[in-house]
């Protein structure tokens, strides 16, 4: 049998790769079908790795085969968040998923700073700091949105309110992606910079996200970053405050004090899991958010809140039937929102980038592109 | 030097921008001609980027199996041009991407420096720009390098291949 054959990766390369994309040696080593033994004495550079396994291990860390070429490191931006700032929440684990996601979304960070400087698009504004009232805060940037209560009544149903908050904050000057963040106990995570980008999991229920785009667009509006688990019970600090601001951003006071059936329970009604749903279903929002608000409003006691918050802030409706697989073009938009794929498309007509770069930012195939470049337009006129 | 015509070293972004020039009439058979005489480079890793692709071209770019430089073989010098440019390695192209830049420099200095009796110039053909934002791209590094690079146009005049 002949051998397979083998090139050279500097000591210390293959273990910097494994570390970047928190993976196990153990793990990694049945990634690419050899012992662990094997994979330490080439993290060590003490024998020479087949390729085949180092493009085993390239799949596997999520990087690309030529950065196993580099005897140092390339200086990468470290994603710009502080995990001991989860005030009040378990630290979340940088498990694998995580940090795969974190590194992705901080290397197309710097690429998007780079396009929109050299595009001359303006900064993102931050407007406040956590000393600010989320309740006050939530009002100003639901003006700057634009989205009227009038409008988020008229929506057909969650999908609809999801893209529309998320066109909105993209207008803001934010990228705002998704992610299967499964595996992780992370729901979302945002990271400072301009632009600010916020990262969904795409696994998550929609109205789970919709709660957690404003939540993270909580943090970003004060200039801060979060890997968050929004809407935890035992939030403190930062993110209590950013649980108060998503809260007041999709159900505002003045909603919730013209509501049909918040009026009735101000009369005297009594509360029930029916007008929960109800009032969530209105604002296309999860009941949890709803519940929080008739205690923040006032309309039921803490007492009461408090007796039924465990089970709303775990209730989920029951999973529907997956779609079918979607168009490349839709996947795209999916993941990365309106915002990254144009900057990309602008900077390509403009020879900053070629084609193969946009398709291969996007991890797609290039004969995609001009569905992709249709999809874009025809929803950004939208 | 000067009279042996030169080999062309060709990257991922130009065989994307070839697949829209490919069918205006005498192109293939200027293509087939290079790899006749021996003149067109295909690093392995630019084929392993063209793998999810179906054109007409880009099959034809695999079949060409004698104008593949195995990786392995491109590796030390790869590694060297990839320390010296570490631009070229970009962590946020993963999927799809193996990260072909600094293969088709090692490519085209390697055989620019082949000790033969008639050398002949290497010149790496890509449609990636100079400066990419803020980053040493695949032009800059060949500059500094003294490798000339075209893109399709320029490579297309200098054979006089006037389509």
């Amino acid at each position: 049998m002949t051998k397979a054959p083998t090139v050279h990766v500097p000591a210390g390369t293959l273990r910097w790769g494994r570390n970047r994309a928190n993976a196990d040696i153990a793990e990694a080593s049945a990634k690419c079908g050899h012992d662990v033994a094997e994979l330490k004495a080439w993290e060590d550079g003490e024998a020479d790795p087949p390729l085949t396994a180092l493009r085993d291990l390239a799949v596997f860390y999520q990087l690309p085969l030529a950065a196993f070429l580099l005897s140092t490191p390339k200086h990468e931006p470290k994603p710009t968040v502080d995990q001991r700032r989860l005030a009040g929440i378990d630290n979340p684990t940088t498990n694998r998923v995580l940090a795969v996601a974190l590194n992705r979304a901080a290397g197309l960070q710097v690429l998007a700073a780079e396009l929109q400087e050299a595009l001359d698009r303006a900064p993102f504004a931050v407007t406040a700091t956590e000393e600010v009232d989320p309740e006050w805060l939530a009002a100003q940037e639901r003006a700057s949105l634009g989205i009227t209560v009038a409008e988020q009544l008229e929506w057909d149903d969650e999908h609809e309110a999801l893209r529309n908050w998320r066109r909105a904050i993209e207008r803001r000057g934010a990228l705002v992606m998704q992610s299967s963040l499964a595996g992780s106990d992370v729901r979302a995570f945002s990271l400072r910079a301009d632009p600010p980008i916020i990262v969904l999991d795409r696994s998550d229920w929609v109205r789970s996200r919709i709660f957690s785009l404003a939540h993270e667009l909580g943090h970003i509006v004060i200039g801060g970053s979060g890997i968050c688990i929004p809407g935890a019970t035992r939030a403190r600090g930062v993110e209590a405050w950013c649980n108060r601001f998503a809260d007041a951003l999709l159900l505002p006071k003045d909603a919730m004090n013209g509501d049909p059936d918040v009026k009735r329970l101000r009369a005297g009604d009594a509360v029930s899991e029916q007008v929960v749903k109800r009032i969530g279903n209105r604002y296309q929002v999860s009941p949890a958010v709803a519940w929080y608000r008739l205690m923040q409003t006032q309309v039921i006691t803490p007492d009461v809140f408090a007796a039924a918050w465990d089970g709303w802030a775990v209730w989920r409706p029951a999973p529907s039937e997956g779609g079918g697989g979607r168009p490349t073009a839709e996947n795209v938009v999916r993941d990365y929102g309106l915002a990254f794929p144009d900057l990309l498309l602008q900077a390509s007509k403009k020879g900053l980038m070629s084609g193969t770069d946009v398709s291969q930012y996007l991890g797609v195939s290039g004969d995609a592109l001009p569905s992709i470049e249709r999809e874009v337009a025809s929803r950004l006129r939208r | 030097m000067e009279d042996e015509p030169p080999a062309y070293v060709v990257d991922t972004s130009a065989w994307a921008d070839l697949r829209d020039v490919v069918a205006v009439p005498g192109v293939w058979a200027r293509l087939d001609g290079l790899v006749a005489a021996g003149r067109l480079i295909v690093p392995q890793e630019v084929v392993v980027e063209l793998q999810p692709y179906w054109h007409a071209l880009d099959r034809w770019v695999r079949d060409q199996t004698s104008c593949h430089w195995p990786t392995v073989h491109l590796w030390p010098m790869a590694s060297t041009i990839a320390d010296r440019y570490p631009d070229l390695v970009n962590y946020a192209k993963f999927k799809w991407a193996s990260g072909a830049d600094p293969f088709v420099v090692a490519a085209a200095i390697i055989e620019r420096d082949k000790p033969v009796l008639l050398p002949r110039e290497a010149i790496v053909v890509t449609s990636e720009a100079n400066h990419g934002p803020s980053r040493i791209s695949i032009r800059d590094a060949s500059d500094t390098e003294h490798i000339r690079c075209f893109n399709i146009g320029e490579w297309f005049s200098h054979e006089k291949w006037g389509v």
